[in-house]
């Protein structure tokens, strides 16, 4: 086995955890915030402006390298 | 004139989004988007030792700014990678992510005139957590023991003199794989060659189960209690969160901790003792904290909108030299 990094070794001799869901208060105040995304880019989608894919929602379809809405868990947040 | 407000992020960050909204709706101040990762894709870019010239970023609505005609900038996020063109050679990918970063930072850093949230330097500096725990320490706050080492005969001297010691990353670069706050396992601590492959922080573990998340932004500071089991928080929120009133001063002690990495805004994590003492374990010079307004109310967005219009409405403070790092 290839050597690892200490803190990924430590992962891994913990095992995989099941990523627990999000609160049910914080899924809607994520879905207003995709709300208003979604709304400044079908507007700069309607000036033309808009320069990536987009979901069905109008929102862009990829977070930027972050791992969510709220980037919680990326970097160092 | 109304404020000008320039917010530095990810194209499709929701902070950026929601925090423009609310500038602009509830204060009535101008604000523009600029898309860190979409700089390549959208072009643009020019800087000139001639004066006069406009410093021109692109902005998310397919416009431009002129960096100099800017109040404040909301220095929130610069993308280590640009989002390529259609026909662009990937081979090039990191030229194309590195020119493009230091000819951003350069026009940002030469030409706009404004108040920062906060200076790239001292952004980047405070990322640092050896700086930020020397930083606390040095402003009063109370600091776990802590080694950042690769040497495994330290290493195992440290947890033997710290029972349930914990580690965690020096560093975690945006979208590769997460490690979490974990107690040091013996296993670990028998594994040489993986000690030393590189170095990690060694902690001493901060008992009890009360965390706090601190919003500090200007002279505010508002923090949530999360009353978690695990040591890391963040990767179940179905806990206990609710607004915490914090003592005056421990307060100072948190401005005093920015003033020293020259930040004018920072998320605290910090952890309660059983005797109810602030433990501080890092600051993040730009924290997420819009899920903390979605998980107890507090209303950071609306009071952070407020704190950039008044930035931007704010005499500009002397420029900091390069030397002054």
């Amino acid at each position: 086995m290839k050597l690892i990094p200490a803190v990924f070794f430590q992962k891994k001799v913990n095992g995989v955890e099941a990523a627990a869901k999000s609160p049910e208060r914080l899924e809607l105040f994520e879905s207003e915030l995709r709300e208003v995304v979604g709304g400044a880019l079908r507007a700069a989608g309607a000036a033309g402006a808009v320069v990536r894919a987009e979901g069905g929602c109008g929102c862009p379809t990829t977070y930027s390298g972050s791992q969510g809405w709220l980037d919680l868990a990326s970097a160092d947040d | 004139m109304k404020p000008r407000i320039g917010i530095i992020t990810y194209g499709d960050d929701p902070h950026g989004f929601l925090i423009k909204k609310k500038i602009e709706e509830q204060h009535g101040a101008w604000c523009c988007l600029i898309p860190c990762d979409e700089l390549a894709l959208r072009g643009k870019l020019t800087w000139s030792t001639q004066s006069g010239e406009p410093a021109l970023l692109p902005t998310v609505d397919g416009q431009t700014v002129d960096v100099k005609t800017l109040d404040a900038l909301w220095y929130r996020r610069m993308s280590p990678k640009q989002i390529l063109p259609d026909g662009a050679d990937a081979t090039y990918h990191q030229h194309i992510n590195a020119t493009v970063e230091r000819v951003v930072e350069g026009i940002l850093v030469n030409e706009f005139q404004g108040r920062w949230v906060s200076h790239p330097v001292a952004t980047r500096l405070a990322e640092n957590k050896l700086v930020q725990l020397r930083a606390a320490a040095r402003a009063g706050l109370r600091i776990p023991a802590t080694l950042v080492s690769q040497d495994p005969a330290g290493i195992r001297s440290f947890c033997s003199q710290h029972p349930g010691a914990i580690i965690k990353p020096v560093a975690t670069p945006r979208g590769v794989e997460l490690a979490r706050t974990a107690e040091v396992s013996q296993e670990l601590l028998d594994s040489d060659d993986v000690l030393a492959l590189t170095p990690a922080i060694y902690q001493e573990c901060i008992p009890g189960e009360r965390h706090l998340r601190i919003s500090v932004v200007g002279e505010r500071c508002d923090a949530a209690l999360i009353e978690a089991k695990d040591l890391d928080w963040r990767f179940d929120l179905n806990v206990p969160f609710r607004p915490y009133p914090l003592d005056a001063s421990f307060e100072q002690g948190l401005h005093r901790t920015l003033r020293e990495l020259r930040l004018v805004m920072g998320i605290f994590d910090v952890k309660l003792t059983d005797e109810d003492e602030p433990v501080f374990l890092e600051v993040n010079s730009q924290g997420q904290f819009l899920f903390i307004e979605g998980l107890c109310g507090i209303p950071l967005a609306d009071q952070f909108a407020a704190f950039l219009v008044d930035q931007a409405v704010q005499p500009v403070s002397p420029r900091p030299s390069v030397d002054m790092w």
